[in-house]
């Protein structure tokens, strides 16, 4: 019951920062961004990665550490918040209007995010064993 | 308001998603991860209709977008376990699995998406033309 409503304020949390960094980092790259480069989808693919990474700390941390408490914090943060923050739906909306539009690009995010996220994920699952 | 929205949007979105990961265990790699790729397929396509409906100013008030499309699905759906189950399958010595779960989420996710889209296109009329 408590890690439901954990689950639920987390998730909350979750999704509030992640239009949060949408808000700072899209008007950012939109600035910044020249050419074809400005449909690139920035902030979800920072979103995407980061999330992934801190995910793998988590799971790693949780496959090593099977008592109760840690594995309550690792439901809480991991399906509540990491779940939350990162997005799939808005990852497949942008590659589907990519598709549409900006094929170079479209390739280049979902390999890009994609590769990152696998590498940095792994390297999270190993950091997170250590802890 | 907005942020209210966000806020119970993603927390039930996780809730749910919570639940269904605790209805239909296991789940969990070295076997596919089949809660999660049920959830992401049916999220995109909610999302790839949400949208649809947006371009066509037929979602409800300024919180509509905000607690469907940036709460509930986006906090329904997820990309972080996605990734962390494909490693796993891999660590795991699955690689196939692995392999097989990212091409598929990816490719039927964006069709749901486009599937979503397209069927509310076909009731509400073409979005882009009515658009401003």
């Amino acid at each position: 019951m408590w890690v439901g409503i954990g689950v639920f304020l987390a998730g909350g949390l979750g999704a509030l920062s992640r239009a949060g960094v949408d808000a700072l980092v899209k008007p950012w790259w939109s600035r910044r961004a020249t050419g074809s480069s400005k449909a690139f989808p920035a902030s979800t693919f920072l979103i995407n990665v980061s999330g992934a990474f801190v995910l793998g700390i988590v799971t790693g941390y949780a496959v090593k550490h099977t008592a109760g408490g840690a594995q309550d914090f690792a439901t809480v943060v991991g399906v509540g918040f990491l779940g939350a923050y990162t997005t799939f739906s808005t990852e497949e909306w942008h590659t589907l209007g990519l598709l549409r539009k900006n094929a170079a690009v479209e390739a280049f995010n979902v390999l890009g995010s994609l590769c990152a996220s696998l590498v940095l994920a792994a390297l999270g699952l190993w950091l997170g064993s250590l802890l | 308001m907005t942020i209210l929205a966000i806020v119970v949007g993603g927390g039930i979105g996780a809730t749910l998603r919570y639940l269904l990961g605790l209805g239909f265990a296991p789940s969990t790699p070295p076997d596919f991860p089949w809660v999660t790729f049920v959830i992401n397929m049916v999220g995109a396509f909610a999302l790839g209709a949400v949208m649809t409906l947006l371009a066509a100013h037929r979602l409800p008030g300024p919180w509509g977008k905000p607690f469907l499309s940036t709460g509930l699905i986006g906090g329904f759906t997820t990309w972080s376990h996605f990734i962390v189950e494909s490693d796993q399958l891999i660590g795991a010595r699955r690689s196939g699995i692995g392999i097989v779960y990212l091409v598929v989420s990816i490719v039927l996710g964006v069709l749901a998406a486009a599937l979503g889209a397209r069927l509310v296109e076909l009731r509400t009329g073409r979005p882009t033309a009515r658009s401003a």
